[in-house]
């Protein structure tokens, strides 16, 4: 027993370092990698090149991002919040925890399904084609669960005296909820969208088929295509050697992103306890 | 007035919520409909046990088998929570046991930026960094399944470490102060006490973990070789996700081949579907 608690010490502090080695080291890397790259042009200009991607930037695949995550957040956000009050505030026992496998089912949907569900129903059967809101679908699918999760950890997280307080001055649960719940723990809420919207921004699968591109304009509508930065990041790999460094270049700005959001979520909760 | 309101209101967020849950029966009813028509050309054994995948005719016969693909999902998938599961439980309990609360949040937060870099950026990286290394050991372009597993278990880990350190926080409020009042070792504590309490939720979140680790795509599919025949550790494989994500592209609406696609998902998604009831029965139990 000695001798496994001494190994169980020696793993832990390993593997904690190595792993917070290694998200350092694919920061670090890929920064490096993409310093000759990067520069303002780089991220306003559109790809241009005999081969795509080989000169100009990648402006309309960081605005097709944005716009394939914004459709997304905002399609996922209403069922996700509303089933998240209903959950917590309404549902019986056992409702809940059937509510609760659901979800957790939903979560282990694998993306590329979405993909193939969103391709039949939206840019088949419904004729959408291949656009902004047929992806979008797929994604809010994606990170439905994960808001639903998140929001339900929120509302756990709100005093319940002031709850109890307010059942028994008989308050409406409807003006308890908008009013003190939302209030209460709007920053969870917000942060829970951001690390979201990040999340969605990063998912290849279920878009690969139902709406990403390889070159576009800057979308004008969420009927049409568009390009998006993990598609063209992938493209730019399976294009070889010749176009690495700006593929290192098109990831950091990913990472970048990625970051940004994270920090923002981290921000907003952080100072609460 | 206020009544109608409070009525307006929860069927409002009723109606939202039975959408949301539905979502999976709509899920299943629209893979199953599109995949059901590929029965039409080969038998349901010749498709799941089936090792030639032929969808589009050169004069051949058409051939759906999509054996290898399991295998290859599965194996990638062990490799990733064998691998997983000692960083996992190492970092659980260096979270749980041996930092401050502030610093936990620091941790946390990283493994919350590890589960949102995206896919494509880890295939990225382990097709620059790992794959030369296993080129240069002699697998052939360097892509091979446990290259795909080494990936893949970078990106389960948030998922497992997760749900352990809840497990072990649990416990750690149940014996810590206990045994550290009688003077008794912590690191003792923990191989003596936790971890065999633990064992089954750290079985059962391996399991979940694993259902996580057959869904991904696309960073598995850049590093995993992409042949279609059996999948050895060091050699190359192919796995139902990636299968998708390559072939959906280039085959035809209702022919054979896009049917067989979809089967090919109503596989994957049964597969992970099952095996998480399974666990949530079992876990249940437990309670």
């Amino acid at each position: 027993m000695k001798t496994f608690s001494k190994i169980l010490q020696i793993v832990s502090y390993i593997s904690t370092i190595l792993v917070v080695g290694v998200v350092l080291f694919i920061y670090i890397y890929f920064a490096y990698r993409s310093r000759n790259i990067l520069n303002i042009n780089f991220l306003l200009e559109s790809p241009k090149g005999l081969v795509l991607g080989e000169e100009g930037g990648i402006f309309p695949a960081i605005i097709g991002s944005v716009y394939f995550s914004t459709t997304a957040v905002l399609i996922a956000f209403f069922p996700a919040i509303c089933s998240a009050i209903y959950i917590k505030f309404y549902a019986k026992k056992r409702f809940r925890r059937f509510a609760h496998t659901l979800i957790e089912s939903m979560a282990s949907v694998p993306s590329i399904v979405l993909g193939l569900f969103s391709y039949t129903v939206f840019v088949y059967r419904l004729g959408f084609g291949r656009s902004i809101f047929s992806a979008g679908v797929a994604l809010a699918i994606m990170i439905l669960p994960f808001l639903e999760r998140r929001f339900e950890k929120a509302f756990d997280e709100v005093d319940i005296n002031l709850i109890n307080a307010s059942n028994n001055l008989g308050i409406h649960k409807y003006f308890m909820i908008l009013r003190l719940v939302n209030k209460e723990s709007f920053k969870e809420i917000v942060s829970a969208v951001l690390l979201c919207y990040g999340f969605a921004m990063g998912a290849l699968a279920p878009m690969i088929f139902t709406g990403a591109v390889a070159y576009s304009d800057v979308p004008n509508s969420i009927f049409n295509p568009s390009m998006a930065l993990p598609m063209h990041l992938y493209l730019l790999i399976a294009q070889g050697e010749t176009q690495l460094d700006r593929a290192y270049a098109t990831a950091f700005v990913e990472l970048m992103l990625v970051l940004i959001f994270n920090i923002f979520a981290y921000m907003l909760t952080y100072k609460k306890k | 007035m206020t009544d109608i309101k409070e009525k307006i209101f929860k069927n409002t967020i009723q109606v939202l919520m039975v959408l949301t849950l539905s979502i999976l029966v709509f899920l299943f009813y629209f893979l199953i409909r599109e995949a059901m028509p590929l029965f039409d050309y080969c038998k349901i054994s010749d498709f799941l046990f089936g090792t030639e995948w032929m969808p589009v005719s050169f004069g051949n016969e058409l051939k759906f088998g999509i054996w290898y693909f399991i295998l290859g999902t599965v194996y990638v998938s062990f490799i990733a929570i064998i691998f997983g599961l000692v960083f996992s439980i190492g970092i659980a309990l260096f979270i749980t046991f041996s930092l401050n609360e502030r610093l936990q949040k620091y941790i946390f937060a990283i493994l919350d930026l590890i589960s949102a870099i995206p896919s494509v950026v880890f295939g990225f990286f382990g097709l620059q960094v790992f794959s030369p290394i296993f080129f240069k050991i002699g697998v052939k372009t360097g892509n091979c399944v446990l290259l795909a597993g080494i990936v893949l278990t970078i990106m389960i880990l948030p998922f497992m470490i997760n749900s352990l350190c809840m497990t072990f926080f649990k416990l750690k409020k149940k014996y810590l102060i206990a045994a550290s009042n009688l003077g008794i070792d912590k690191w003792y504590i923990i191989a003596s006490i936790i971890i065999p309490e633990s064992i089954k939720s750290i079985v059962l979140s391996t399991i979940l973990a694993n259902c996580r680790a057959m869904g991904e795509t696309m960073a598995v599919m850049m590093v995993v070789g992409n042949a279609k025949v059996f999948p050895h550790l060091l050699g190359k494989g192919e796995t139902i996700a990636s299968l998708i994500a390559l072939e959906m592209g280039t085959a035809i609406k209702n022919s054979p081949h896009y049917h067989a696609l979809y089967a090919a998902g109503v596989v994957l998604l049964i597969l992970t579907f099952v095996i998480n009831q399974v666990v949530r029965i079992i876990g249940r139990d437990s309670e």
